[in-house]
Formats: C-alpha cells, sequence, structure tokens
C-alpha cells in the first residue's frame, strides 16, 4: 500500500547500476555468509567476466589465446572510423526503431483490447502471446523464410493461383520482410511488457478527468498517454535494445537482402567470409554494447525521476467498454495475428516437410523425416539440444530462483553486485557472449580444455537464457513474503536449509513453468551454440540453418518441425499433469 | 437552481439490481448523506449521478435539465454535466502538480490562464495549502492529497458536488478536521452536495438530511437526529447502533403509553405514545443501551415496567460501562455513565459487578416503536 514498503523484486536487477555509500555498505557486507560470497564469485564468472573479456579482446590482435598477438588500440580505430561501421549502425537502428514502435503500437492495442473492451475472443489474445513469446526466434524466420517465398511460398501459391501471376506480390527476403516478421514476434514480448500497466491504471484517474470536465478523446491524451507514458516508453526501449542485438531474423532473412546489422557483421568477422578477424568483432561488439548501456542508463534516468505510484484505495468495479460493431474489428484483429504469427507458419512448415523438394507440391514424402533419423549427426544434435535444454533450463532457473532470492530479502552491498551483474547479461546480445565465453575460456589454461565440449556451450546457453528467466524467477519470488523465511528461521531452521525446504517447494509450480520457458529458449537459441560448437557438438539450430544455408529447406523444415512437435508434446505432458495435480488436491 | 432530482432510479449489473427504484428531491444549496453499509446501492446511485454509470432506468435531472432519461433514451456524459466529485482513491493525476490537478477542470472549462491561476491559488488558500501547489501528488500526505483532491472538485464551481467515502483513507482526527472543511466550503460555493459514507457520525456531523440505504432501496430519509432517534425499522435502528431491539406484543394502552410484552415472557415493559396496533398485535422496539435505567431493586413489582435483571457482563469503556443483564428472560444491554464521564475510580457512580442483582426500566419516551422494512418492489414476498 505505501510506496516506501518493501521494494517489489520485479525492479531489482533492471533499476539501474548499483551505487551507494560505499562505507555503509561494507559495513552491512561484514554480516554476510561464505553462501553469498560463493554467489557473488559464480556472478563474476558467469555474467562480468566474459562481458570484462570482449573489451580485453578488442585491444588485441589475433586470437585472445595467442600468445604471438599483441596489444592495439588499431582494430578498434579501424572499426570506429570505417564508413562501413556506420552503414550498419544505420542499419541496425532503422530495423531496432522501426520494429520496436509498431510492435509497441499492435501490443497496445491488444493490451487495450484485453484490459478495457468487450471485444469478442479477447481470452484468446493472452495464451496466443504466450505461444509467440516462447517459440524460438529460428521457428518464425525459418517458417516465414518459407512461407514468403516469392515463388513457392504457400501464401504466394494461393495469390498466384487465384490471379495466374507469373511470381507472388510477397517476398520476404526484403526490408518489410524482414521487419514483418520482427514484429510479429516482437508483439508477443511488448504485450507482456505493457499489460500489467494496462491492468493496473486507477479507473477512477480517467474518471476524475470525465467528471472534470473534459471529454474522452481530451482525457486519453492528457491522463492515459502520460500515465502509461513510462510503460510504455520503458517497454519501447527493451524491444529496442532487443531487435539492436538480433541475429536470427538478420541472418535468416536480412542477408539475402543485403541488410546487415550488428549481429550478423559481427558473426561474419568471426567464422563468415570475412572470417578470423577477431578484433574487429570485438571492437563491433563494444560499440554495440556502449549503445545498449548508454539506452538503457537513459531509461532509468527517465523513469527515475517521477514517482508514478499508483495510489491505492478501493477501486469500484467497473463495466467492459462496450465498442459496438467496432468490437468486431477487433476480434479480426485477433484472427489474423493468430493466422500469421501461429497457424500460417506451422502450416507453411509442416507441409514442407513433407514435400520431396521444397516448393513441390505434388510429391508428398517422408523421406525428410527418414533423412533427418538415419543421419547419426541431426540424431545426435537432437540429444544434444534436448539434454542442455532440460538441463540448462534446470540450472538456469535454479540459479534465477537463487538469486532473485538473495537479492530481495538480502540487501547490502553484495546482492547490489549481484543485480547489477544480471543487469550486464541484459545489455550483450548472444553472439557477443558466445565471443566473450570463447574469449574467457580460450584465455585460461585447464579451462581451455573445455573448449568445443558441450559443457562450454551449456555455460553460454544459461547466461542466454538468465535475462528471460530471471523475470519469471522474480515474479514468482515476489509472490512470496520475505516473513515465509523468516518464520522458518525463527523455528529453528538455517538459511539454507529454510530456502531449500520451504521457499523452493512454495516455487515449485512456477519453477517448473520457468524451467519449461528456460528448455525452450535453449533449444532454440542460434547465436551462442553457432560460435561455441564444434564439429562434434553441434544443435538443432545449428543443423536448421546448415541447411537452410545449403537450399536444403524441406529437411531443415521436418527437423525443425521434430523440435517443435517434441515440445508441444512436452508441453501438452506438463499442462495435463498440472491439472491432474489439481484434481487430485481437490478431491482429496 | 441546481435542484437534483432523481425519479424511479434503477441500475442492474447483469443479474444483480444495485439500485431499485429510488425517488429523491435534493433541493438546491442542501447538503445529503447517502448513509449505509457496502453493497447498498449507495456508491451506485452517486455515480449514476455523475454519469459515470448508465442507469437501467428511471429519470434524473440536475439544475432542471435532464441529464438521464430511460424513457427518451438521454444520457449526457460525465463530462458535460458540471459536477465535481471527490473520490474515494483521491484519483489525484500522479504526472500533474498540485495546482495543475486543481487547475484541470478550468482547463476544461477552457477559462482564460490569467483568471485560472488566480482561481488555483483561491481554491488552494481554501484549502489551506497555498504553498504547495508545485508538488506532486506522490509528495504530498493522504491528508494534503485529500484536500487538493477537494479543491480540485471545486475549483470550477460545479453546480453540484459528488463525495464518494472521501474521508474513509485517513485516520480519525484528520477526519474530523476534513469534514470542517468540506462543509465550510460548500456553504460558501453555494452548490448541492450529495455525500456517499457508510460512517453514520460523518453522515450526522455534516450533513441536512441522511438517506440511509440497505438492500439497494432508500430505507429511511430525515434529518441526523430523526434517523438518529426515530428509525423507521429494524434495519435502520440497528445500522444506526441502537444496542437493544425486541420483538414482542403491544399489551394495555392509556393516555401516556402502552404496555409491551417481550415475546420471550415475563411482565410488561413501558413504551410512550400511541400503540402500534390493537392490543396482542405484533410490535417492534428498539432502545439505545443509555435509555435503559436503573432503579432500586424494590422497585421491581411495584412500579410498572421494571424487571428484575442479573449482571451477566460488565465492560469498561472509558466514560460509561456496558452492562449485559439477563432481565427475567430478556437480554439486555444497559449502558452505565461514570460521573463527570472521567472515567476515575473516586468520582464514578457505583456500577455493579457481574453476578449482582439490579432492576432496570426503559425510559419510556426513548424506546422507539418501529415499522416494516420497505419491501422492494420486483422482490418475492
Amino acid at each position: 500500500m505505501t510506496a516506501g514498503g518493501r521494494a517489489p523484486a520485479g525492479a531489482a536487477p533492471y533499476a539501474g547500476v548499483p551505487r551507494g555509500l560505499p562505507a555503509r555498505l561494507v559495513a552491512r557486507a561484514r554480516g554476510i555468509g561464505p553462501g553469498a560470497w560463493a554467489l557473488a564469485a559464480l556472478c563474476t564468472v558467469l555474467f562480468v567476466w566474459p562481458v570484462s573479456m570482449i573489451v580485453v579482446a578488442a585491444f588485441h590482435d589475433g586470437l585472445i589465446s595467442d600468445p604471438g598477438g599483441t596489444w592495439t588500440a588499431g582494430p578498434l580505430v579501424e572499426t570506429l572510423t570505417d564508413p562501413g561501421t556506420l552503414a550498419v549502425l544505420g542499419q541496425s537502428v532503422l530495423l531496432a526503431g522501426v520494429v520496436s514502435v509498431l510492435s509497441m503500437l499492435v501490443a497496445a492495442v491488444f493490451a487495450w483490447m484485453v484490459a478495457r473492451t468487450d471485444v469478442p475472443l479477447r481470452g484468446l489474445v493472452t495464451p496466443l502471446m504466450l505461444l509467440t513469446m516462447v517459440s524460438p526466434n529460428l521457428f518464425f524466420a525459418i517458417s516465414w523464410d518459407m512461407l514468403g517465398n516469392p515463388r513457392v511460398g504457400l501464401i504466394n501459391q494461393v495469390v498466384m493461383a487465384m490471379t495466374g501471376a507469373e511470381r507472388g506480390p510477397i517476398d520476404i527476403t526484403s526490408w518489410p520482410g524482414l521487419i514483418f516478421v520482427c514484429v510479429l514476434k516482437a508483439v508477443g514480448f511488448n504485450y507482456f511488457l505493457i499489460l500489467a500497466p494496462f491492468l493496473a491504471m486507477d479507473r477512477s484517474m480517467e474518471e476524475a478527468s470525465l467528471v472534470s470536465g473534459m471529454g474522452k478523446i481530451r482525457t486519453f491524451f492528457r491522463v492515459h498517454v502520460p500515465l502509461l507514458a513510462p510503460a510504455l516508453l520503458g517497454a519501447l526501449l527493451l524491444a529496442f535494445v532487443s531487435f539492436l542485438e538480433a541475429f536470427d531474423f538478420p541472418q535468416i532473412i536480412g542477408l539475402p537482402a543485403g541488410i546487415r546489422v550488428f549481429s550478423t557483421e559481427i558473426y561474419r568477422y568471426i567464422s563468415g567470409d570475412a572470417g578470423g578477424r577477431y578484433a574487429e568483432a570485438s571492437s563491433l561488439a563494444l560499440v554495440l554494447m556502449v549503445i545498449i548501456v548508454v539506452l538503457i542508463a537513459v531509461q532509468s534516468r527517465v523513469l527515475g525521476r517521477r514517482r508514478y505510484t499508483t495510489m491505492s484505495g478501493k477501486s469500484y468495479r467497473t463495466e467492459r467498454w462496450s465498442l459496438g460493431p467496432v468490437r468486431w474489428l477487433g476480434t479480426a484483429m485477433i484472427v489474423l495475428h493468430a493466422l500469421l504469427a501461429l497457424v500460417l507458419p506451422l502450416i507453411q512448415l509442416y507441409i514442407g516437410s513433407f514435400q520431396s523438394f521444397f516448393g513441390l507440391y505434388d510429391n508428398w514424402t517422408l523421406d525428410n523425416y527418414r533423412r533427418v533419423l538415419d543421419d547419426p549427426d541431426t540424431v545426435s544434435a537432437i540429444t544434444t539440444t534436448f539434454g542442455l535444454a532440460l538441463v540448462g533450463g534446470f540450472a538456469t532457473m535454479l540459479l534465477c530462483v537463487v538469486l532473485a532470492w538473495v537479492v530481495r530479502t538480502r540487501p547490502g552491498l553484495l546482492s547490489r553486485y549481484m543485480a547489477g551483474a544480471l543487469w550486464v547479461t541484459v545489455t550483450v546480445p548472444g553472439i557477443v557472449l558466445g565471443m566473450g565465453i570463447m574469449w574467457s575460456f580460450l584465455s585460461v589454461p585447464g579451462l581451455n580444455q573445455l573448449y568445443a565440449t558441450v559443457w562450454i556451450m551449456l555455460i553460454g546457453l544459461v547466461i542466454a537464457a538468465v535475462p528471460v528467466a530471471v523475470r519469471t524467477a522474480e515474479g514468482s519470488v515476489a509472490q512470496i513474503p520475505a516473513e515465509f523465511e523468516e518464520a522458518a528461521r525463527v523455528s529453528g531452521a538455517g538459511r539454507v536449509r529454510a530456502f531449500l525446504g520451504l521457499i523452493l517447494r512454495l516455487l515449485i509450480p512456477s519453477f517448473g513453468y520457468g524451467w519449461l520457458v528456460a528448455a525452450i529458449l535453449i533449444s532454440g537459441n542460434l547465436a551462442v551454440p553457432l560460435l561455441l560448437a564444434s564439429p562434434d557438438v553441434a544443435t538443432v539450430a545449428i543443423e536448421v540453418l546448415n541447411l537452410n544455408r545449403s537450399g536444403d529447406t524441406a529437411t531443415a523444415a521436418a527437423l525443425f518441425g521434430l523440435l517443435l512437435a517434441v515440445w508441444g508434446v512436452l508441453a501438452v505432458l506438463a499442462l495435463s499433469a498440472r491439472a491432474l495435480g489439481r484434481r487430485l488436491k481437490e478431491n482429496r | 437552481m441546481a435542484e437534483v432530482r432523481i425519479t424511479g432510479l434503477v441500475k442492474r449489473f447483469g443479474d444483480v439490481t444495485a439500485v431499485r427504484d429510488v425517488e429523491l428531491t435534493i433541493s438546491d444549496g442542501e447538503f445529503l448523506t447517502l448513509l449505509g453499509p457496502s453493497g447498498c446501492g449507495k456508491t451506485t446511485t452517486l455515480r449514476c449521478l455523475a454519469g459515470l454509470e448508465t442507469p437501467t432506468g428511471g429519470e434524473i435531472a440536475i439544475g432542471g435539465d435532464t441529464v438521464y432519461s430511460a424513457a427518451r433514451g438521454l444520457c449526457v456524459p460525465p463530462e458535460r454535466r458540471r459536477v465535481g466529485m471527490v473520490f474515494q482513491s483521491y484519483a489525484l493525476w500522479p504526472h500533474l502538480t498540485a495546482g495543475a490537478n486543481v487547475g484541470y477542470p478550468l482547463r476544461a472549462a477552457r477559462m482564460a490562464a490569467a483568471e485560472r491561476r488566480a482561481r488555483v491559488a483561491e481554491m488552494l488558500e481554501a484549502v489551506g495549502l497555498a504553498d504547495f501547489a508545485g508538488r506532486y501528488p506522490g509528495e504530498l500526505s493522504g491528508g494534503q492529497q485529500q484536500r487538493i483532491a477537494l479543491a480540485r472538485a471545486m475549483a470550477a464551481h460545479p453546480r453540484l458536488m459528488l463525495f464518494d467515502e472521501p474521508l474513509s483513507n485517513l485516520d480519525a482526527k484528520l477526519r474530523v478536521g476534513m469534514r470542517t472543511a468540506i462543509r465550510r466550503l460548500q456553504r460558501e460555493i453555494g452548490t448541492t452536495a450529495v455525500y456517499v459514507t457508510h460512517d453514520q457520525e460523518e453522515a450526522m456531523a455534516l450533513s441536512d438530511r441522511v438517506v440511509v440505504m440497505s438492500e439497494s432501496v432508500i430505507q429511511q430519509e430525515g434529518t441526523p437526529r430523526e434517523v438518529y432517534t426515530r428509525p423507521a425499522n429494524r434495519f435502520v435502528a440497528d445500522f444506526m447502533g441502537f444496542e437493544n431491539i425486541f420483538d414482542g406484543t403491544v399489551g394495555e394502552a392509556d393516555a401516556t403509553g402502552f404496555a409491551f410484552h417481550p415475546s420471550t415472557g415475563g411482565p410488561p415493559l413501558r413504551v410512550a405514545g400511541p400503540p402500534p396496533g390493537p392490543s396482542g398485535s405484533a410490535v417492534e422496539v428498539a432502545v439505545r443501551a443509555a435509555h435503559v435505567r436503573m432503579v432500586p431493586e424494590g422497585a421491581a413489582g411495584e412500579e410498572p415496567g421494571v424487571r428484575r435483571a442479573v449482571v451477566r457482563d460488565a465492560v469498561y469503556l472509558g466514560g460509561r460501562t456496558e452492562l449485559t443483564v439477563d432481565a427475567e428472560g430478556l437480554p439486555i444491554t444497559v449502558s452505565v455513565p461514570h460521573g463527570h464521564g472521567t472515567g476515575h475510580e473516586d468520582d464514578a457512580v457505583r456500577v455493579p459487578r457481574a453476578g449482582e442483582r439490579i432492576a432496570v426500566t426503559l425510559s419510556a419516551g426513548h424506546a422507539v416503536v418501529l415499522g416494516r422494512a420497505p419491501i422492494p418492489a420486483g422482490a418475492s414476498a
């Protein structure tokens, strides 16, 4: 109720860079146990060190592990002054800017429909957005790459059949195509960022304005817009950052159209046609990270100034806005979004996977699946992927829950440091992260033995999943009052025992959900494995990319279709297990 | 000028009827309170007046203009009703300063900037926050926020002021101060006011007239004194704090009153005034604990209307002690004031303790004969 109460944990790691009075914090830090120190050390190794290595590597000519390399600022200066860098910057900003603004507008309309209106089918929006959010980027990239193929894509086929034209009107490998696919994905992400503020807005704010004599339109601009602006701006900036560092979409859809952005360029410097230019790759990564840090700093600065505490008080239950016939327009939007984001891509993916050659509509076959399952490389990629996803997903959630709990319940220097370290992961794009991990492991004798093993990939994927998983963890941790732990400790349980025996048990349902999300995220990650994989250790995502690059689209579709099918079955199993558990509980 | 006329007002939410056939005329400049427990329909009635809720049936006119009419399919939106409203949650806009909040209705009315500034200063002065114009709501205390909300609602000199439990989030001391401020401002501006609360003390302190609501209908309307001393039915008596409500029958009547036979049996009690019906008819009687008198024990059986009683429980409440007694089978709550109301042992009237034998009688003039609660139209019998 009061603004000065216990701060909601949800905001903690992103609240800003840790700062404060060192003397007071050091004094406080004396009471911290060895467990917290170990946790802080783990944060350093996982989050801080790889990022530092990017900075270091930018000043090092050649591979970081190469003793013959020299220290120089040359590549950095060269990168900064290269007109090519400016072009990359321009294209990246264009992509991120357009995508974030468009997706925010669409997401805001959806959130408003769900929160305020009587649009039929609005109940479908949240599950739809959830599915779009958890579906891997690679899914949208691959399936829309097929769907929007000018000659053989499903949509163009239909249009061609109807008009008799030689070529379909849609070419996905273009600026509009790339932006369109990115927006589809981004809407799901943004929707969840802004739904809460839409739901939480005190209705009496607008009622007070109406009674004051302002009409609905003036009320919208004078009350709704300024009140929601902080939340919308914050979400907009986050979307901007995440598409500034996008990799999968530009790599698969953008490159054929000659669109070059930061992540694809960094990858090109490492292992593309300009491969081996590590210092340049690091320099470009450095530029990108500086931009992201500045953006996030600006955001916390802008949002930090005014305090938009929603006044509490009994809010009067009010009816939804009745939109009249316009509401069917909303329903149409929902159906259209479902079609474009999920239904059509899925249909295309599976149709493609049964074609002997992608685009041949008369020769249905199971050969693609046979090829996938007969090839020991793809089979090993599938088992590796699921192993990584399940183990990595568990490790990620465990790490995030423990960190979220510690950060929330033990204020002080160390937990501020941990929050800061978590915050670092947000600023690091996947491709940069892969690079940082590569550098940090290669530079330490002993650890460099891990290079090209599945373990280094596991570590990389866990770190990459942390920014999303930590939000889930914070959300679930925030629902458990700190008093629970205090009560357990007063009753004689130790700190660790209280956490493991009580808090973690209470978290099991949301932990399971977070585990699933993190696992799906890991299994669909392309950027991190791309740099850390070896001929012996590959994942489904890498195999799909390789198949797609070599033109074997149908096999790529079969492989990815298998991955999705397994996740679909697992998700259904998990849901029915939960439903069964609930029923058993009720019957007891 | 700003007389408010509510005729046959009905508001249904789906299957639930929140307001049923409310008829109310509020004269110009009157301060009227809708009093009742939560869910009684008082806030819905207020919101229908503001235009925030579209009624299901009936008619509302403010200052002669019909703002809602089911028959004519007319519903004037809130922004064109020229009313002011103070919300329970204050509803101050956090992105505007206190001054900008107060100036908002003036801006809506497109008042010139200079005039607006002067009016804002005047309003802030009136609520004692002249120096706070530049503060944001988040930087104000709860009481200050409430006063800004009051200033905002009155800034445009609305013809009708609506208050939706504005003081329920304040602590007791602040409430008394705010009450005075609300009443003073309402008189100065000369506006009509409708005030919603569940606090009977607040209702009595503020109002010219109190309307008690329950179960979506009006139970009683009258001056604070009428409602407090002469509740119309069992619900109002209970809500206004009558500790004793007895069921029974009418007995012998004479010029000053009648004998009341409680349904628990035993000798009759005396109630002043004419009997509500012939001898033997059913009646309900309500008496405040303060109006049950202790009499010398010997009076029992000698004087009419006196009963023997045994003290079951005595609770010390500072200025008085509340006794629960068993008066020959009838449980009665009796309030015994302490001398000078100071509550000290030495100046106390001797208060009986639990287990002691006493005798009690009703002050006949203060016993209230209750009528039937109105049966809501449309409700099944």
